[in-house]
């Protein structure tokens, strides 16, 4: 398994060479390579925010403004117990935290946490009741989805107080009101809203954010407090506010804004609500997962009339919409119609963007442009794919070298919002732009060139993307397509193209002509082609097989000519021939020597004067065939599996694996026959009948090993098999393992 | 006089003994009372004769199951199942039936119990709340054993506590007591309700019949009269049909597959006595054999006989309300279960 794995990185690290992304890769079936591309939406500029990512940041936010608050002079653990954990707070605290803020009388604080911990015992109850599997409505209006679109609390945990050390205070707007700490103040407002808001007084949790909101700075804590307002806005029954006050913290609730009615709230009071641009994007790719008929008639007569009324100045997003979801319906005609009504609207620069990629998208997967189906796609691919490169750039131009190595060994390229977090809008729209590359190759272009019986063009655009991405999908694809499309490909790569798209395929594709003379040699070596083989291993170069680093699969040690299951030495790949292909090969071990020694092999059972001769090439050859695609000379015949590797492969390689390797195995008993046929000597025979499934049982019996702790029976090879061909039998040792065999077939 | 003056406090203190230390608050119901164990509480207008009919003054209900949390939106160890649908309540509050809450807890939940305590008692509280159940008792269903004994027995204590928080009134709390737990120390409770059924093994094909054989309870009969909790009978009903394969291992339990089916010779053929091979094609493939229970009258009236004589009068509950079930017996012969 490991091996392969190293293997497959120094394959890769070809490409990667110019740019250092060399990650470890998973290994996908070819044919399920474009699976994983369908989820990604089509409509996706801004982000949206999980509630456990928001807490997340409210609470490292929190724990650092208490830790700067007693001037980091406690432990930062500390603060993070007195927040978090079910800590006491009364005179003999022992908390550090506490400590500190009693030590320096800083009732301030202490009066807010004295406030914190006493009530939050009253509705953190109430708040876990709600969430628990218990939970039954007490009255009828009693709804318990309500409380799953709020944030849970997380702040602090229900904690006795000793009332006789610090006067308890109830947390209302007083609380507020009279706290001179500008920052304790603005906690003071979030837990004043929690406690509203929880014990369901809505109207107070909206007013008093009405009245102090405006100071809060943009912060987790900020959004925290929006997102009750929020909530109580809803629960109030103020759809039209709530929703865009929820659009406005990248927070989609799919009542309120997968809801054309709601929409239409927002727009009869707002009709240029800057929030719009959200809620639509949020309206479509709900509509992608769960197309509701009804919602889309909805939603386009309300899209209609915005457009037509001109009250909004943003026209073209609600027409791009209503582009997207005729594209979701599979109606590509009114798509391409709807998008060029919208390219002519006007619009803001995000929406402009999406229009053209939407434009991109549609086009790559339309029937009716045979003729110009490339011409269309060229200044759209263009665009985007330099948009791509730029946006790395500007990524690359914020990581430090630490981080971009730690980056790159990750293999998370696509990940923009953890090196450029600071702009959530346009790392997520970066991120967008890829995954509409992606949909355009894999689910756009490829396909189609496959389609028309142009697969050397689909090789180019994958080629494309991973140049564009720094990706290395190329070799997979590479590894399972016909040689002869790899050929024509590696024609196409040369000829320079002849139209504005091919040069730019050309242009941006990997161009290292070795690397595809290594592929096209290997793909005819693993369909015993090696006469056709030769001529492309020979062209290429010393320096790409330096480059390869895959000299260390290719050794004398691995050699593909050696009978590994037999021990004694004197038997070993000598076979009695005018030459010893073992020999041979450890000479300059590698594909090439490997082509030419089973091309002389293949002569000499053709032209041999003996049966003797003739049978012993034939069984050279069938052992060289073994080793060289099931053995443990397997790196000749393949980049990225092995017979190895086949029984803890993820996904559905060992299927795809098991089929070639059984056609090759029954090739090897093909050959083994023919050997068995020419030659009819007793031990020659036996030779021939060890890697053969057909007789391999009969060469076997059953003995009972004893070990220390009880007896087991195993089958091994008889007698007669070991004294001849095997020193030793070793249970574990699965060179001389007579179960070998079977566990590379029947795993 | 002045022995009299001694003796009276002694033999109070005899008789009452166990009280002192469950603390009793309810003594068990008077008058007849029923189960109602099915998941939607919609008594139809047989039902609602029958408890007419019978004047029964308690219904006890099954509101939930508590089982091992298998829903993995909940962080929850344990969680209700089977929650009751209390569909329509006035038949039995317009008759003004007190409604017991009965709340059954599998072996694998009461051994989490302190994860549930609160929040079961809650859940009472809000099922009684919504509905507008007054409540003064409620009880618990588990088939403990030794090793979940103490668990069970601590729950009690618990929850009794649990219960003061969410109810004005102190609550009273009672148990199912099996005929196998007899042989151990009572729970803390204010009192049990002997159940007299399930006294079988309703797996093993071999059983006659596993809801009750008097022979099956005999052996129990000798814990009654030293046993030191209050105790009502319960009296079972029901009947069922207990499928095996061919192999004569137990499928499953069909509660509402009644005797007419079993008569439909398209489904089953008749082997003897309570016995009959599945027929039926799109059920052979499940199970091949049915096994046919139901007590008659006379043994219930012979159980009942027997406990009267080794613990003496107790009021009875039947197991459970359904009409199709208790069609089978003569008001008679529920009268005669009753007295």
């Amino acid at each position: 398994m490991m091996k392969s794995k190293l293997f497959t990185s120094s394959i890769l690290l070809i490409f990667s060479l110019p740019l250092l992304a060399c990650g470890p890769l998973s290994i996908i079936p070819p044919e399920q390579h474009w699976l994983f591309y369908t989820g990604y939406r089509m409509y996706d500029a801004k982000s949206t925010y999980w509630r456990s990512d928001l807490d997340e940041k409210f609470r490292n936010e929190n724990i650092n403004f208490w830790h700067d608050y007693v001037e980091n002079s406690v432990p930062r653990d500390a603060v993070e117990a007195a927040l978090y954990d079910e800590i006491l707070l009364d005179a003999h605290s022992t908390n550090a935290f506490f400590r500190y803020l009693l030590d320096h009388h800083d009732t301030t604080a202490l009066h807010y946490w004295m406030s914190l911990k006493s009530n939050d015992s009253v509705y953190v109850k109430q708040l876990r009741w709600k969430q628990s599997a218990w939970w039954y409505p007490e009255t009828d209006g009693d709804n318990k989805w309500n409380m799953f679109n709020d944030m849970s609390v997380t702040e602090s945990d229900d904690c006795p107080v000793d009332l006789s050390i610090l006067k308890v205070r109830e947390l209302d707007e007083a609380c507020i009101k009279q706290c001179r700490h500008a920052e304790i103040r603005n906690r003071y407002l979030l837990q004043v809203m929690r406690k509203y808001f929880y014990t369901e007084n809505f109207a107070k949790c909206i007013s008093v954010w009405k009245k102090y909101g405006a100071k809060v700075p943009e912060s987790a804590l900020r959004t925290q407090c929006l997102n009750y307002y929020g909530g109580a806005l809803l629960r109030m029954g103020r759809e039209a506010e709530a929703a865009t006050v929820y659009a406005g913290i990248g927070y989609f609730d799919v009542y309120l804004h997968y809801n054309p009615d709601v929409l239409r709230k927002v727009y009869q009071k707002q009709p240029n609500c800057k929030e719009f641009e959200f809620m639509v994007q949020q309206f479509v790719n709900q509509y992608f997962d769960h197309p509701k008929k009804s919602k889309a008639e909805a939603f386009n007569s309300l899209a209609d009339e915005i457009v037509r009324a001109g009250r909004n100045r943003n026209p073209a997003l609600w027409r791009s919409a209503q582009a997207t979801i005729a594209y979701i319906n599979r109606d590509t005609p009114k798509a391409v119609q709807l998008l060029a009504e919208a390219e002519k609207m006007r619009g803001t620069p995000v929406v402009k963007e999406n229009i053209r990629m939407l434009r991109l998208i549609v086009n790559s997967t339309r029937t009716d442009i045979d003729s110009i189906y490339e011409a269309k796609l060229y200044p759209d691919l263009k665009w985007l794919a330099q948009n791509i490169q730029r946006d790395l750039c500007v990524r690359d131009s914020c990581l430090s070298n630490h981080l971009h190595e730690a980056y790159c060994s990750c293999n998370q390229l696509n990940d923009y919002s953890v090196l450029c977090g600071e702009d959530p809008y346009s790392s997520n729209l970066a991120s967008h732009r890829v995954k509409v590359l992606r949909r355009v190759i894999f689910l756009g272009a490829m396909p189609h060139f496959k389609k028309i019986g142009q697969t050397y063009k689909s090789i180019a655009y994958l080629n494309l993307y991973d140049v564009v991405f720094r990706e290395s999908e190329l070799l997979y694809y590479l590894d399972t397509t016909s040689v002869g499309d790899i050929i024509r490909y590696a024609r196409f790569l040369q000829s320079g193209g002849r139209t504005p798209m091919e040069k730019f395929l050309i242009q941006n594709n990997h161009k290292n002509i070795n690397y595809f003379y290594d592929f096209i040699g290997t793909q005819y070596m693993r369909t015993e082609q090696y006469a056709a083989a030769l001529p492309y291993l020979e062209k290429v170069s010393e320096d790409f097989r330096e480059e390869q680093r895959i000299a260390e699969y290719l050794t004398a040690k691995q050699n593909p000519f050696a009978e590994e299951w037999i021990t004694k030495k004197e038997n070993q790949g000598v076979y009695g021939l005018s030459f010893n292909p073992m020999k041979e090969y450890a000479k300059k071990p590698g594909k090439l020597t490997f082509c030419q020694l089973m091309i002389r092999l293949q002569k000499e059972i053709q032209t041999a004067n003996t049966a003797e001769k003739r049978a012993k090439a034939a069984y050279a050859y069938a052992i060289g065939l073994y080793q060289s695609s099931i053995g443990y000379a397997w790196a000749l015949n393949r980049y990225y599996t092995s017979s190895w590797d086949n029984p803890s492969v993820p996904g559905d390689i060992p299927k795809y694996a098991d089929k070639s390797l059984k056609e090759r195995q029954n090739k090897v008993e093909q050959w083994l026959d023919r050997a068995m046929k020419y030659k009819k000597d007793k031990v020659f025979s036996m030779k021939c009948k060890i890697p053969h499934r057909r007789y391999r049982s009969q060469l076997k019996e059953t003995v009972t090993v004893k070990y220390s702790w009880g007896e087991v029976n195993v089958q091994q090879f008889n007698k007669e098999v070991r004294s001849t061909f095997c020193d030793r039998f070793d249970d574990h040792n699965g060179y001389s393992n007579p179960n070998w065999l079977s566990s590379v077939w029947y795993y | 006089m002045k022995k009299s003056c001694i003796l009276y406090p002694i033999i109070l203190l005899c008789l009452t003994g166990c009280n002192f230390n469950t603390g009793i608050h309810k003594t068990p119901h008077k008058g007849n009372a029923v189960y109602y164990w099915k998941t939607v509480l919609s008594p139809d207008k047989d039902e609602e004769d029958f408890l007419r009919k019978n004047q029964v003054k308690t219904m006890y209900v099954r509101f939930f199951d508590v089982d091992i949390n298998k829903n993995s939106t909940f962080s929850d160890m344990c969680a209700p199942v089977a929650t009751i649908d209390l569909y329509n309540l006035d038949p039995i509050l317009d008759q003004q039936i007190e409604v017991v809450p009965v709340v059954f807890i599998t072996p694998k939940a009461i051994k989490e119990y302190p994860s549930f305590t609160d929040n079961l008692a809650h859940r009472i509280y809000a099922m009684c709340h919504k509905h507008r159940i007054d409540i003064r008792e409620v009880q618990f269903d588990c088939d403990w054993t030794t090793s979940t004994r103490d668990a069970y027995f601590q729950f009690l204590v618990d929850v009794r506590e649990a219960l003061k928080q969410y109810f004005d009134t102190n609550i009273a709390i009672s148990s199912t007591i099996r005929l196998h737990q007899l042989a151990q120390d009572p729970p803390a409770v204010d009192y049990g309700v002997l159940m007299c059924y399930n006294t079988g093994d309703f797996k093993n094909y071999d059983t006659k019949n596993s809801i009750l054989e008097i022979k099956d309870v005999k052996p129990y009969l000798k814990y009654l009269n030293t046993y030191r909790l209050p105790l009502t009978l319960a009296l079972p009903t029901y009947s069922w049909i207990v499928m095996f394969n061919e192999n004569k291992k137990f499928v499953t339990l069909n509660e509402y597959d009644y005797l007419e089916n079993l008569h439909d010779t398209t489904r089953y053929k008749h082997l003897k006595d309570n016995r009959y091979e599945v027929v039926d094609p799109y059920e052979i493939n499940v199970a091949k054999y049915a096994r046919y229970e139901e007590v008659s009258a006379e043994t219930i009236l012979e159980v009942k006989k027997l406990i009267t004589r080794h613990y003496g009068e107790t009021p009875v509950v039947l197991y459970h309300l359904d009409t199709k079930n208790l069609s089978k017996y003569q008001d008679d012969e529920i009268k005669a279960f009753y007295k």
